[in-house]
């Protein structure tokens, strides 16, 4: 071993040796980075990922939809064809071509941005219980053809490579589950791409002003809301400094009591002269739907013959006796299919309006506890401002009125869409 | 000097650095191969990068609001192309457009059926042959209008080279 180490010879040679492996390792450790870090091409990917979900949503909303077919009322005719001699849904093909053939609607060329807009609109979502329900149980099938229809029409745009989950929410009141709602696919990852973007929802709302129909604007709502009693009162509730801790939060109490009543006037009970947003939501989903039934009635008074139309009159009106008791009410009796038809609307309406907006304090309970506390929490932040001194109290009316304000969208609808690789 | 050049004794050394050399050698000749390689990779990066800029770049302007190919657009809607104009539209429409410097490209478009088959929509006016290497294609989504209240979901695709 001493041998060994005394022995000089070659030494040079091993030194220089290791030397430059020393060097050539510590290089291509330098330069290894170079051959395996892809930070340029995984940017590009995240921006094309990120860009990809923006045309996806955009181009789906914009296509057309040729014939987009459903049945109205499909669980109430089927239940109607149950309760007939010859159940006609037990058989299958003969059922569904009567189904189709009473309440089959086709709509035409109609962009996939209208169709959710319509669906949305007419759903009178309501959150009761731990639950949101849906109230028009007659567009039910709507819904289902379109969800199907968008997720299709997903599946061609995403390819394979991604899945997805889109999402479309009308509520009139930020924030309150209340409107409708649409939601396909699987709950999206936390590092899914997300698109979003805003639809108009079809309705123009009309509101009565002494006796005139008037479109209800930005401007309108602000000038009802102004003329309201509730209004006034948070208003002037915030003339006076509280002196006490007591005071402070007496105000509290009555703001949030205060802004809680008027918002809820807007959504549900009405303002003064001013309809209600479900009031209003439920005019126009009626009025189309009596318009939709009358011509559904003269297109088959129209194309069948005497006979036959005296078989579709017994069946439109076991239909609409089944709806009868549903609602609870006698069917009426009456020769004319109009004026069935009519009836049968106005007991719908009614029901919404008397059984649900009337009693919209016991049935909604929940909604109104969560608003509550949504309104509660803007006014001790606003409360939190006044007492550090940042806000002075008047100038402090002029934001209560702005978050009033900015969260009522009567006419947009949030569309969103989340994709992921998988 | 002669006495010099005459003799013929010489000094026979140890060439104990040779070894040293060739591993030095060997250690300079792997250094440089590595090197080369890495400046070549990132060579072609940069150019792909590049190449891929210029692609996308055209891609956004050819799809943006003032393209000719462009019939629709408003505040949230997407673009729509019309399907008259994009299989009529000739090239040198869109270089007046749209021609980045020392690079050339063409555009193809598609529009895909009910149940997501591809369908070519053929401009004749584009170019027939394309050079067989070094191009790069960007695409994206759009939504192209057959008639009023015919709108597809479609691809535009386009691919560019250097000139």
């Amino acid at each position: 071993m001493r041998k060994f180490l005394g022995n000089k010879k070659g030494l040079s040679a091993m030194q220089d040796a290791i030397l430059f492996m020393v060097m050539v390792s510590i290089s291509g450790a330098i330069l290894l980075p170079a051959f395996t870090n892809d930070s340029l091409t995984k940017s590009q990917m995240e921006r094309e990922k990120d860009e990809m979900a923006d045309e996806a949503l955009l181009v789906l909303l914009a296509t057309t939809e040729d014939e987009f077919n459903y049945v109205l009322g499909k669980t109430i005719i089927e239940e109607a064809f149950g309760g007939l001699t010859v159940d006609l849904s037990k058989s299958k093909q003969f059922g569904e071509d009567i189904l189709n053939w009473i309440a089959g609607r086709t709509e035409y060329h109609k962009s996939y941005g209208e169709l959710i807009a319509e669906c949305l609109a007419c759903q009178i979502m309501l959150p009761i219980g731990d639950k949101n329900v849906k109230a028009n149980i007659l567009t039910k099938n709507f819904e289902e053809q379109l969800e199907k229809n968008i997720s299709q029409r997903l599946k061609i745009i995403l390819g394979e490579k991604y899945a997805f989950n889109f999402s479309a929410r009308w509520y009139p009141i930020m924030g309150i589950p209340f409107g409708g709602e649409i939601c396909i696919g699987s709950p999206p990852p936390n590092n899914a791409y997300v698109a979003q973007t805003w639809i108009t929802i079809p309705y123009v709302p009309e509101i009565e002003i002494s006796g005139e129909k008037e479109i209800l604007t930005p401007e309108i709502l602000k000038s009802e809301i102004e003329k309201n009693e509730f209004y006034k009162n948070t208003i002037g509730l915030l003339d006076t400094f509280p002196k006490s801790d007591e005071e402070w939060k007496e105000l509290e109490r009555n703001l949030t009591e205060n802004i809680t009543n008027l918002m809820y006037g807007i959504l549900f009970t009405g303002l003064g002269d001013m309809k209600s947003i479900l009031e209003i939501a439920l005019d126009m989903i009626f009025e189309s739907l009596e318009k939709m039934l009358k011509k559904t009635v003269k297109d088959f008074e129209q194309t069948v013959g005497e006979p036959i139309m005296g078989i579709m009159d017994i069946l439109f009106k076991k239909i609409g006796e089944t709806i009868f008791q549903q609602l609870g009410e006698k069917p009426p009796e009456t020769e004319s299919m109009e004026e069935y038809v009519e009836k049968l609307i106005e007991a719908i309406k009614n029901y919404f309006l008397n059984g649900v907006v009337k009693n919209v304090n016991q049935l909604l309970r929940p909604l109104h506890d969560s608003m509550e506390n949504m309104i509660k929490e803007m006014v001790r932040y606003i409360l939190d401002l006044i007492k550090s001194g940042v806000e002075k109290i008047n100038e402090i009316k002029e934001q209560i009125f702005d978050w009033t304000i900015n969260r009522i969208r009567i006419t947009k609808a949030e569309v969103r869409l989340s994709i992921w690789e998988v | 000097m002669k006495s010099l050049i005459i003799d013929k004794r010489g000094i026979s050394e140890e060439f104990t650095s040779l070894p040293a050399l060739m591993v030095v050698m060997i250690g300079f000749a792997l250094f440089f191969a590595m090197i080369a390689g890495v400046y070549h990779t990132h060579n072609e990066r940069v150019e792909n990068k590049e190449l891929y800029e210029v692609a996308h770049y055209t891609l956004m302007k050819l799809t943006s609001g003032e393209s000719p190919l462009v019939s629709e657009k408003g505040g949230n809607t997407p673009i729509i192309m019309d399907e008259q104009v994009i299989s009529t539209i000739g090239k040198d429409v869109l270089k007046d457009y749209c021609n980045p410097l020392g690079y050339d490209y063409t555009v193809k478009f598609y529009w895909y059926d009910e149940k997501g088959g591809r369908h070519e929509i053929s401009n004749p006016n584009m170019y027939k042959s394309l050079p067989n290497k070094n191009r790069l294609s960007s695409s994206r989504e759009i939504a192209i209008k057959f008639s009023e209240g015919d709108i597809r979901i479609g691809k535009i695709v386009v691919i560019i080279w250097r000139r």
